[in-house]
């Protein structure tokens, strides 16, 4: 406690310096100063939960119908129409375990790409590291995400397959999955900032990255020898490692290692060119 | 000791015309790779000319000692608010640094980050966070934030449902008390009933005697001469001069009616909306027209210039500013009268009569503004001048000369003695 509060006083404490010069290109991120806003962070986050719970009429039950919608219509078009294959597993069930990471990702790099428009109203009033808003519109999506979870558990209890020893990487590749987000939520953040129209160009993007991840087929339908390339997008190595995680299938490490690397290379990319611009912000937001 | 802020060569650049280069779209960007290599050979002809860039700030430098409190004041596009948006670092300046020493709050506008749907308890804590405090020193504070506030019972009400006063309260109280050493304050009093702005006055009045240093920006000259030492001037993105607070209230006062400085607002050449009001006369309808006098009947004429209003109802007003002490006497909309202008296209006149001036001699600067929809969509200060000259307010000679000494309006009624009821209540059934 005692350890937390410096930070907090480097940054807010009487003996602080704020120098103010004028932007000089490339900008170091102060990770210091990101920890002393961290409860600025939480703060954000909390606020998001409570209002979009409080202002929805439907509240958690949007964040219940929304997967469950998307996979009744998804596993008739796909599973029973277009019979794609699913390693033998029931359809709904495989597309679940691929679709919880998926909408988690797409939701919130939706929301993060409008998440500094959405929030001029601060940009322009008051200082803050910027990076604290993509990075905490991320937040509430983790909620929606456990309650999706909670229903994939209850669907394999059903369909009755089992959960085995893979289920204890689900942590390991949830963080996959939030570092790309935030990866390509702060870059589209800060590039939506400067083209406005940017915005249009998301959803359109979103569709065509769902059909470049393995989410309503299986990677073991793509060749083996050109499966690498799958790997290339980010989410394609972390949708299939959900998916491993929790029907116990075995890990194709090759594939998980491309993607997260790809995905710490968004992500350092999204940072630095966040940081880019980020002092520009307030002029043209 | 060393200066709690420290302003050196202070300078803001601004692109006025050029500005999709900055702005753009996604599309333009595109396609802008197309046509880049031939804008540049047009510009390089001269064909396009590159719209000027424009210094909000210029080489502004001064020093402010710890504990003193300072007024920023300044006509508006001055360079004020650029100034407060750079100390408070949410824009980078181009030239120049400045170096607080200490922890700094700034104050840009009451309430930032308040959610409507959010309680008041929950937006005391979330705006107290978004202003640099930490949950512990928040939960420290609460009760002293929410009795000054004066919310007690509406705690747990979303901030959606408080009236416009409860709000300002609850915004200011969480402001008043992030304790810095530094306080930047903008225009947020502005807001507010008059015993609340006394009571945040006298906050900011006790923050100055604990030593915090303010920096203070406000369009009220009394507020700015009660509170403040020492004041700056800013005119046209410089420093016209810094001292002694009633010194500097003067020489403002005195550059307002300086004709010849015209400010190069740049609100002002941007927001070029629907309507512009380029000049006013004021004239007397009782005998010599030009000169004024307290008591006549006075015509304020506005002379406009509108395109593109499409029969959108506006609503006039004007007021007006006393340049000895920087306060408005007077404003007065058509409105008020539930008079709104419809057909109002191309030049003409919009006049307002005022019979029986009830404004006492001085010397008044007019500001005129038109709203459409509750919208502002012309506002300029400054617009001409009214001189009063003493006059028979009462038509009976009783009023002693020099009512400027007195008062600032008078009211004409009527009196009368009602004999035989002793007790205030009764006078409604005797009339």
């Amino acid at each position: 406690m005692e350890k937390q509060d410096k930070f907090h006083e480097d940054y807010f404490g009487s003996d602080h310096v704020t120098v103010i010069v004028p932007e000089t290109g490339w900008r170091k991120l102060d990770i210091r100063e990101l920890w002393a806003y961290r409860e600025l962070l939480k703060a954000l986050i909390v606020r998001d939960i409570k209002i979009r719970y409080k202002q929805t009429v439907l509240g958690v039950a949007w964040a219940i119908l929304q997967p469950v919608v998307t996979m009744i219509v998804f596993t008739i078009v796909f599973g029973k129409l277009a019979k794609l294959p699913t390693d033998g597993y029931p359809y709904p069930i495989f597309l679940y375990s691929a679709l919880l990471p998926w909408m988690f990702f797409a939701n919130a790099i939706g929301t993060a790409g409008g998440s500094l428009i959405g929030s001029s109203h601060l940009v322009s009033k008051v200082y803050f590291p910027r990076l604290i808003i993509p990075f905490s519109s991320i937040g509430s999506g983790l909620v929606d995400l456990s309650i999706s979870t909670g229903i994939l558990l209850l669907l394999m209890l059903y369909y009755g397959v089992p959960l085995t020893a893979n289920i204890f990487a689900a942590p390991v590749l949830l963080v996959g999955v939030i570092f790309t987000a935030l990866g390509v939520g702060t870059l589209l953040s800060a590039v939506t900032v400067a083209y406005r129209d940017f915005r249009f160009v998301v959803p359109f993007m979103v569709q065509i990255w769902l059909f470049c991840t393995p989410v309503v087929y299986a990677m073991s339908l793509i060749p083996d020898r050109w499966q690498w390339i799958l790997g290339l997008n980010p989410m394609a190595g972390v949708v299939e490692g959900f998916r491993a995680a929790f029907l116990g299938k075995p890990f194709d490490l090759v594939t998980l290692t491309i993607s997260f690397s790809i995905s710490t290379l968004i992500f350092v990319i999204g940072i630095i060119y966040f940081e880019k611009v980020e002092r520009r912000f307030a002029d043209i937001i | 000791m060393n200066a709690a802020v420290r302003v050196e060569h202070l300078g803001k650049q601004y692109v006025v015309g050029g500005a999709e280069q900055i702005y753009g779209s996604f599309r333009e960007m595109i396609t802008g790779v197309f046509t880049a290599p031939l804008q540049r050979y047009r510009k390089l002809k001269g064909a396009v000319h590159a719209k000027d860039t424009f210094w909000a700030l210029r080489n502004v430098s001064f020093e402010i000692e710890p504990g003193e409190v300072t007024g920023i004041i300044g006509r508006n596009g001055a360079g004020k608010s650029t100034l407060l948006k750079i100390l408070s670092r949410i824009t980078a300046p181009t030239e120049g640094r400045a170096i607080l020493s200490g922890k700094v709050a700034s104050l840009l506008e009451v309430g930032t980050g308040f959610h409507p749907e959010l309680t008041g308890r929950e937006n005391i804590y979330l705006n107290g966070t978004i202003l640099g405090m930490t949950q512990k020193q928040i939960r420290s504070r609460f009760d002293d934030i929410v009795s000054f506030a004066e919310i007690e019972s509406f705690l747990d009400t979303p901030v959606k449902r408080y009236s416009s006063g409860m709000y300002v309260r609850l915004a200011f109280s969480v402001a008043a008390h992030l304790d810095p050493d530094i306080l930047i304050v903008d225009e947020v009093l502005a807001v507010g009933d008059a015993a609340f702005q006394e009571k945040c006055l006298r906050k900011l009045d006790s923050a100055s005697k604990e030593g915090r240093t303010v920096l203070f920006v406000s369009h009220n000259l009394k507020m700015i001469s009660a509170l403040c030492d020492s004041c700056i001037v800013l005119n046209n993105g410089k420093v016209l001069s810094k001292g002694k607070v009633s010194d500097q209230v003067n020489l403002y006062l005195a550059s307002l009616f300086d004709e010849t400085e015209v400010s190069e607002n740049p609100d002002a050449t941007e927001e070029q909306g629907p309507i512009v009001i380029d000049n006013v006369r004021v004239c007397s309808t009782n005998g010599d027209s030009s000169v004024i006098k307290l008591g006549d009947d006075v015509s304020f004429e506005f002379r406009y210039n509108a395109d593109n209003l499409d029969g959108k109802a506006i609503s006039v007003g004007f007021s007006l500013q006393d340049t000895t002490t920087g306060e408005f006497v007077l404003v007065y909309y058509s409105e008020f009268n539930n008079v709104y202008f419809y057909d109002v296209n191309g030049k003409g006149i919009v006049r307002c009569l005022v019979e029986h001036l009830p404004v006492v001699p001085g010397k008044y600067l007019i500001a005129c503004r038109v709203v459409a929809d509750n919208r502002e969509i012309f506002f300029k200060e400054n617009i001409g001048v009214a001189v009063i000259r003493d006059g028979d307010f009462y038509g009976t000679g009783r009023l002693g000369h020099r009512a400027e000494e007195l008062t600032k309006v008078l009211v004409d009624g009527s009196w009368e003695h009602l004999s035989g009821i002793t007790e205030i209540g009764d006078v409604n059934e005797a009339s």
